[in-house]
């Protein structure tokens, strides 16, 4: 694996060499052209404050903008704002892009952006986003271009927070007059959208006025909706499609063998989890979630799950290489049947136990995973049976909290915070292990009020530990966020967010 | 009988069902693996002498899985087909036979089963009675009620009338006795012929059902499971999708084949012509 | 006759009722609803939040009053919104709708321009190898399961057929060709299946009307084997065409899921589908009774060209 990196290395090297030798590096990107991406799943509804589903995420993304970003290595960049001063830890106080228009021509001041974050927090408007924002007090709109966020409690993930989708700024004046923006879309973002008929297409066209200048540089971006993993394949492939967005790992292998496609794949923040009910009898017992986690090999699961194409994570997804421990850290991370029998003796359980596992047949239900699991705790003695059942009463379940061991597919954040604290703290919003152990909760108080990385990184690296130890979930792997597409795509770069941002610089070299 | 046997194309269908369901009847002793037991090392592995199928994207040996997937593919049209023809026939009898509001009312329930789309209703089925083998049995049975019902309703209005029925009437025997010693027999051949091609719909419908996920629990195999877990793999491993593919058409094919022969041998309006 | 239709249309009215209410009561049974759709997995809301969307999406109320509520106002010719879209549900359906006719008339013209005579000759060729073939022919494209079967023409396209739109639909009105070169896959994935059933019903109802008197009389006549067939048995033959192909009408106004997901069609099917799977509940409902509707219309009027075909069927 290491000499195909360094060779892969010194290929580039070489590539790069040659490239810069002809003078064509850096070639200027050219404008126009449509670009058409295929995804298998249909956008749920427009308004970037409200909506929950991973594909509509993904194209509010393109219409609107934050006030600030991720880049594709995760890091924070400005958006909206330009600047940002954090004088103490309870004060944020963002500066404004100037002269940024709406697609209606109105022109964002820091009342649309002090607008949208009340919205978010009116708990009547029931945006995903409300508990995110939990500790903020109060937003001012001091001057035309200038916005202040108070903070009840120091936040440390706040600038994280405020890059997600679901925070995208939207109009004051055009939420006034429509109610919401789940079937009009009025964003800043360098899209804007022109026609679209559900499960079919959608069309978005460039938005001249876009504040990045020159950018974008299409002319148009056509979503199709094809349900069919295979059906991507074959409509990229046949060149129907100039980029498919696919999931599957199988399918993925077979772009890659087409020579006429070229197939970019990222680590993925979201984390595939086994979660237990921790109230409920035999995973009450902290020793028998130890011996189920011993007993699971993660790359296994990939292999069989997703085709080989992930890597084994901690409570950080590893994607998130900031802050997240090498899986080495974790002892139970290495399979050891013969320890994991001894708890389960220990627990008084010697001879096994039987459960139900909460799955869907849908990706996020992760089946092919509980197969496998479900296989491997078969050698410890343990009879895990599959409960497999449709999305919607999958969701009722979830929400009940009604299953002993359940597989999901967590969505991740590029900060502990935003991830770990709602998903393991006592009072976390979507704790659905119904976890509480007082040291974790101080653990992550902690790394949520300390500011500096190197403070914060060393409580989180005690809590991902911890987190391991008391398994209320196994944090099996984080997958890959993949895109096939036509060799003539340029300058598109996938995110592991799964977000598109990067359409604004993509250009076609035909 | 004879006939049937001079019928070379339904002796064939019916070599090919008994060849499969023997072959699942005796899949415990056949198998060469535990169909769900999954080797790591060995994932989608082409057909050798250690997996004469090869095996499928856990590692689980293919033709094990095909034939403990048989005893399902076979259980499950066979009991909701009986389903159906239970409940098709008795409703068929008793609207034939005593007409009027009976006959109304039993054909307005057929119409609106008939006219129900049947995906709903089965995504509806397993979604409130939970996902079972049991529940697809009755998620493909109650769609094929109506047929059955609407069948034997015409065949009973067909004999009711004749003089024979008539007669036994006048001789004073009761409803029940008529029904079960002179209507039942002479529809029977009708039946028959449904039963057979209904089998082999219900074959197709549970790979249909688990195309969207709705069919046989895995990991017990299924032929449709089997197939749809197969689309991933079409081009990287054909072999995947070849057998259960294979299976499913072989086994349609013998039941419409028998079926064909059946309606030949049996239907007396065809027998003999040209 | 007019009689016979107006019974026939009164008849219809405790079908539909009995659907709506059957369709109302299933969807509501089934676990999580919609407010738990529109909210997802990654958000836990508060009890208010939970009573608040639950009288937005207007099922707070007690379930008859929800019914007769909607059951008027379909009287009215209203269907309601769409609870995740609040777009009009009849709106979505007939957006939906010509997708579903198009590929319902695509499939049955070349199902009847396949099976037909396919049927004919095998009857006609009774027992011979020409029977035999077509016969194996055709219950092997009946015993295709329809999902491996277009996936495998999808995945055969898209090496050998790239002319072809492949899962990327382009509407009727929009451009003809376009929206030909999108259908030409789905048509074929469907209609081979529908083709091999007509072959079959052709092949038995020709070799009934063979073997009746009154051919086998013309025949002895001396009349040539030509015109009789002409006149008498393919007339005949028509009436169980006009049946399979009237269910199939029918059942294809509904949509074909599985056809519809492989071939990314926009239509009734995968509208359906999702609808259910979100919980939407008058789109569920406005969907089950217009399809039903459709469906038991369709019928009727078979049951009418039944007469006109064949003059030996009478409706007193």
């Amino acid at each position: 694996m290491k000499t195909a990196k360094s060779l892969a290395g010194v290929l580039i090297l070489v590539l790069i060499l040659s490239v810069s030798w002809s003078g064509q590096v850096g070639a200027a990107p050219a404008r126009g052209g449509n670009l058409t991406i295929g995804v298998d799943q249909e956008a749920v509804g427009l308004d970037p404050n409200l909506v929950t589903a991973f594909s509509s995420v993904a194209r509010v993304g393109l219409m609107y903008n934050r006030l600030v970003r991720y880049d594709n290595d995760l890091d924070i960049i400005p958006d909206l704002a330009e600047s940002w001063e954090i004088p103490d830890n309870l004060t944020y106080t963002f500066h404004l892009r100037k002269g940024v228009k709406f697609h209606d021509g109105a022109e964002l001041t820091s009342e649309d952006v002090k607008f949208t974050l009340d919205r978010i927090l009116d708990p009547k408007t029931g945006s995903p986003a409300l508990s995110y924002l939990a500790p903020v007090k109060k937003v001012e709109a001091p001057s035309r271009y200038e916005v202040t966020i108070r903070l009840k409690e120091p936040m440390a993930s706040l600038l994280s927070v405020l890059a997600s989708d679901n925070l995208s700024v939207v109009p004051k004046h055009a939420v006034e007059k429509q109610g919401n923006l789940q079937r009009v879309v009025v964003g800043t973002g360098p899209f804007k959208l022109a026609d679209y008929v559900p499960d079919n297409y959608m069309k978005l066209v460039r938005n001249p006025n876009y504040f990045k200048p020159g950018e974008p540089y299409l002319d148009s971006v056509t979503f199709k909706v094809i349900p069919e993993q295979m059906s991507l394949l074959a409509a990229v492939r046949s060149r129907n499609l100039d980029m498919a967005a696919i999931s599957e790992g199988g399918i993925i292998v077979q772009a890659r063998r087409d020579s006429g496609l070229s197939v970019e794949q990222v680590p993925s923040l979201n984390a595939r989890t086994f979660g237990f009910n921790v109230t409920r009898a035999p995973f009450n017992d902290e020793r028998v979630r130890q011996a189920v986690a011993l007993a699971l090999d993660r790359e296994q699961i990939i292999a069989a799950a997703e085709f080989g194409f992930g890597q084994p994570t901690g409570p950080v997804p590893a994607s998130a290489k900031k802050w997240a421990l090498p899986v080495s850290a974790f002892p139970s991370y290495e399979r050891n049947i013969a320890r994991a029998k001894q708890l389960l003796a220990e627990a008084g359980l010697p001879n096994g136990f039987a459960f139900s596992i909460l799955c869907a047949a849908s990706y996020e239900g992760g089946l092919p995973v509980a197969q496998v699991i479900q296989s491997q705790l078969k050698q410890i003695g343990v009879t895990a049976n599959l409960e497999v059942v449709e999305w919607g009463a999958y969701i009722d379940r979830w929400v009940k909290r009604d299953y002993q061991g359940i597989v999901e597919l967590r969505g991740g954040g590029a900060d502990p915070d935003r991830f770990l604290y709602r998903m393991l703290h006592s009072t976390g919003s979507v704790n659905n292990f119904l976890f509480k152990n007082a040291q974790v909760d101080e653990l992550l108080e902690k790394g949520r009020s300390a500011v500096d990385y190197k403070t914060r990184k060393n409580v989180y690296d005690a809590a991902q530990k911890l987190i391991v130890e008391k398994a209320p979930v196994i944090f099996l792997y984080v997958g890959n966020e993949n895109a096939a597409m036509q060799k003539y795509v340029k300058g598109f770069n996938v995110m592991p967010n799964g977000a598109l941002y990067y359409l604004e610089e993509t250009w076609l070299d035909k | 009988m004879r006939k049937l046997l001079k019928n070379y194309l339904s002796v064939t269908g019916l070599i090919i069902i008994m060849i499969f369901f023997l072959a699942q009847a005796l899949a415990p002793s056949i198998a060469p693996y535990d169909p769900t037991m999954m080797e790591p090392g060995n994932l989608l592995a082409p057909p050798t002498s250690h997996n004469p199928l090869g095996t499928d994207g856990y590692g689980r040996d293919i033709m094990s899985r095909l034939l403990y997937g048989g005893r399902v593919s076979f259980v499950v049209s066979i009991l909701s087909t009986l389903v159906a023809l239970l409940f098709g026939t008795a409703t068929g009898l008793l609207a034939g036979f005593f007409g009027g509001w009976v006959d109304t009312v039993l054909m307005r329930i057929m119409d609106i089963i008939l006219a129900f789309p049947a995906l709903l209703l089965a995504i509806c089925i397993m979604a409130v009675l939970g996902q079972s083998n049991l529940n697809i049995v009755l998620a493909i049975g109650v769609v094929y009620i109506p047929q059955f019902a609407r069948l034997t309703r015409g065949s009973v209005l067909a004999v009711r009338d004749l003089e024979f029925v008539e007669a036994v009437r006048a001789l004073g025997a009761r409803s029940p006795r008529i029904i079960v010693r002179h209507i039942v027999p002479n529809i029977l051949p009708s039946l028959l012929v449904q039963v057979s091609l209904t089998i082999s719909l219900a074959v197709l419908y549970e790979s249909a059902l688990s195309f969207l996920g709705l069919g046989a629990q895995p990991p017990t195999p299924s032929w449709g499971n089997m197939l749809s877990e197969s689309r991933r793999y079409m081009e990287l491993a054909p072999w995947t999708a070849v057998a259960p593919g294979a299976a499913i058409m072989l086994v349609v094919l013998g039941f419409n084949l028998l079926g064909d022969g059946l309606r030949d041998v049996l239907d007396p309006r065809l027998r003999g012509r040209i | 006759m007019r009689q016979y239709i107006l019974k026939r249309l009164l008849q219809l009215i405790p079908v539909l009722l009995g659907v709506s209410i059957v369709v109302f009561l299933l969807i509501r049974l089934v676990p999580g609803d919609v407010v738990q759709m529109y909210v997802g997995t990654q958000v836990s809301p508060t009890a208010e939040q939970m009573e608040e969307l639950k009288r937005l999406f207007g099922i707070d109320k007690p379930l008859y009053v929800q019914y007769l509520d909607w059951i008027w106002r379909v009287m009215h010719g209203d269907f309601g919104v769409s609870l995740r879209t609040a777009r009009p549900v009849l709106n979505d359906i007939l957006a939906r709708l010509p997708v579903s006719a198009e590929l319902a008339f695509l499939s049955l013209t070349f199902a009847l321009l396949l099976g037909v005579p396919a049927g004919i000759l095998s009857a006609l060729r009774r027992n011979s190898v020409t029977d035999a073939i077509s016969r194996i022919i055709g219950i092997i494209g009946l015993s295709i399961p329809d999902f491996w079967l277009a996936t495998l023409i999808i995945l055969f396209a898209s090496r050998y057929l790239t002319v072809l739109r492949l899962a990327s639909f382009v509407s009727i009105t929009a451009s003809l060709s376009e929206n030909l070169k999108a259908m030409v896959l789905p048509t074929i994935a469907f209609g081979l299946g529908l083709a091999a059933v007509l072959m079959r019903y052709v092949r038995s109802s020709v070799l009934e009307v063979l073997g009746q008197d009154y051919i086998r009389t013309a025949r002895a006549k001396g009349l040539a084997g030509r015109t009789v067939i002409f006149k008498h048995a393919l007339r005949n033959a028509l009436t169980p065409v006009i049946t399979v192909v009237g269910i199939y009408a029918g059942y294809l106004l509904g949509g074909t899921v599985v056809i519809e997901e492989v071939f990314a069609l926009p239509g009734m099917g995968r509208l359906a589908l999702y609808a259910i799977y979100q919980r939407d509940y008058p789109l569920v409902q406005g969907i089950v009774l217009l399809v039903t509707l459709a469906f038991v219309l369709i019928n009727l009027l078979v049951d009418i060209l039944y007469v006109l075909v064949d003059p030996r069927i009478r409706y007193d």
